[in-house]
């Protein structure tokens, strides 16, 4: 396979052709703006495809880890169903890491349901932080900004 | 929303006037309805600018807001005496003539307040005149808006309607976002006092203020009006990234005067419950860019929109959570038996 360039540098070559070379040959200010949204989703896309395999599966073992140390504490069966039902496999392919990502977040999240019902403080803290932690993964991928973390490829 | 339609619709609905239209043009940059500006010449020599509103097609928008709801909501405020919006003429109610549903409204000579901004004018004056005109619209006496105009049945219920749209969120994605569902608690577990409901317009912004010589402000956009809490368009201003922002270099002068013109208390509305009401009077909005998202995820194709609204999908997850983690833990107020 083809690995020169990466899939996230053609995609930063496809905006670069864009703003260089069909942009300024554009006179309609309406088709001006949705070329400049579209160069925007390119570049989220670069980002994406550089990095969010590898940033569900660092975040798939914290929101496991949450929602079992949680059941173990309360004996909840909501957070114990929820937490076996999820579980990180071996694919890479994406839509098996997706539906990875929603398993472990759905366990996460009705782990985090629990603790803020109950106003467990220490476990309220680790959650939040996993959730500004997520908030800065997703940020990093989708901040309508040019691809960041790229490789030199 | 061409010359030949809107020359079809015009024949239609003023036979007797000889319209010529002279030009439809795009207006650029609207994220929800189609906007024309459009000439017309009378047979009496006598000339008009119109706008003309319309639905894009379902293929190619994501946000949902019902014209037919939008009118009524212009014909009930039209002639109130607090505020003035610009005169709605007609209304292709089915789309027949110009290709979609379709609002024809005066144009005004003007410029819109966020483009006044841009000026570099008295900031202080600019945010006194923003609260009053956002305070003529919440002053508005609920009995002189025409009774077309649904009144929720109390104000607990209506405000369970809008925290419901992140139910409605968390539903079409299956319940697997912790942001929205973290969000979703916090604000059940801060439930504000209640207020007087009021006129909320849903989109309360400078750029949807115009600005005409000698007359007063002038007040657009009305899709997502409604009578509810007026702090919803509080919370919605909040979140306006243009700048020079009128509300956070001096929240508390902001709300001062707000208080002063609308007589709320600072029980009822301060800096931590305007932030509060962020969470609420942007839903109705974030809920079309979920539901947009779902539909791309699904391959339909919603246009530019569905696909660049990510980006706002990501920030208004940001916000989300920055102003969800700042409200306290509480028990859970529970909800009332008529808002189940």
């Amino acid at each position: 396979m083809i690995t020169r360039p990466s899939t996230s540098r053609v995609l930063e070559d496809v905006v670069e052709e864009l703003t260089r070379d069909i942009m300024p040959s554009i006179t309609d200010p309406a088709q001006q703006i949705r070329l400049s949204m579209l160069m925007i989703v390119l570049n989220n896309c670069a980002n994406a495809s550089e990095r969010e395999i590898a940033v569900m599966r660092e975040e798939i073992p914290t929101y496991l880890a949450f929602a079992a140390d949680v059941a173990a504490a309360t004996g909840n069966a909501d957070v114990s169903a929820a937490a076996e039902s999820a579980a990180m496999g071996d694919s890479l392919v994406l839509s098996d890491v997706i539906a990875d990502y929603q398993r472990a977040s759905r366990a996460f999240s009705t782990a985090m349901d629990l603790v803020m019902d109950t106003v467990n403080r220490d476990f309220i803290e680790r959650g939040e932080d996993l959730l500004r932690t997520r908030m800065d993964n997703e940020r990093a991928i989708l901040s309508g900004v040019a691809a960041v973390g790229r490789s030199a490829s | 929303m061409d010359v030949e339609h809107f020359q079809a619709f015009l024949d239609a609905v003023e036979p007797d006037r000889g319209a010529t239209v002279l030009s439809a043009s795009p207006v650029p940059g609207g994220y929800s309805r189609d906007t024309v500006m459009a000439e017309v010449r009378w047979a009496d020599g006598t000339a008009e600018k119109f706008v003309l509103r319309g639905d894009p097609p379902i293929e190619s928008s994501v946000f949902r807001s019902d014209r037919a709801a939008e009118w009524a909501v212009l014909q009930a405020v039209k002639d109130l005496p607090d505020f003035r919006i610009p005169t709605p003429r007609y209304f292709d109610a089915t789309g027949e003539y110009m290709g979609c549903m379709c609002i024809v409204s005066e144009a005004i000579d003007s410029t819109s307040m966020q483009k006044f901004l841009d000026t570099g004018p008295d900031l202080d004056q600019a945010r006194e005149d923003f609260v009053a005109i956002m305070a003529s619209a919440h002053n508005t006496p609920l009995d002189s808006i025409d009774e077309s105009i649904p009144r929720p049945a109390g104000w607990r219920e209506h405000l369970e309607d809008v925290i419901a749209n992140y139910e409605r969120m968390l539903n079409e994605i299956g319940e697997d976002d912790p942001i929205l569902r973290y969000t979703l608690k916090k604000i059940r577990m801060n439930i504000p006092p209640e207020v007087p409901m009021a006129l909320v317009h849903g989109d309360l912004q400078p750029g949807n203020f115009l600005l005409s010589e000698g007359t007063d402000p002038y007040i657009i956009d009305w899709e997502f009006a409604r009578i509810g809490d007026p702090r919803l368009d509080l919370g919605y201003y909040l979140q306006i990234p243009m700048p020079p922002h009128l509300y956070h270099p001096d929240p508390e002068a902001f709300l001062d005067s707000y208080r002063r013109l609308t007589g709320l208390t600072e029980e009822q509305i301060n800096p931590a419950i305007a932030r509060y009401f962020l969470l609420l009077g942007t839903s109705h909005l974030m809920l079309d860019i979920v539901r947009g998202t779902e539909d791309v995820t699904n391959g339909e194709h919603r246009g530019v929109m569905g696909i660049f609204l990510m980006t706002a999908y990501a920030h208004f997850h940001r916000l989300y959570l920055d102003y969800s983690l700042d409200l306290p833990y509480a028990e859970t107020t529970p909800e009332p038996e008529a808002a189940r």
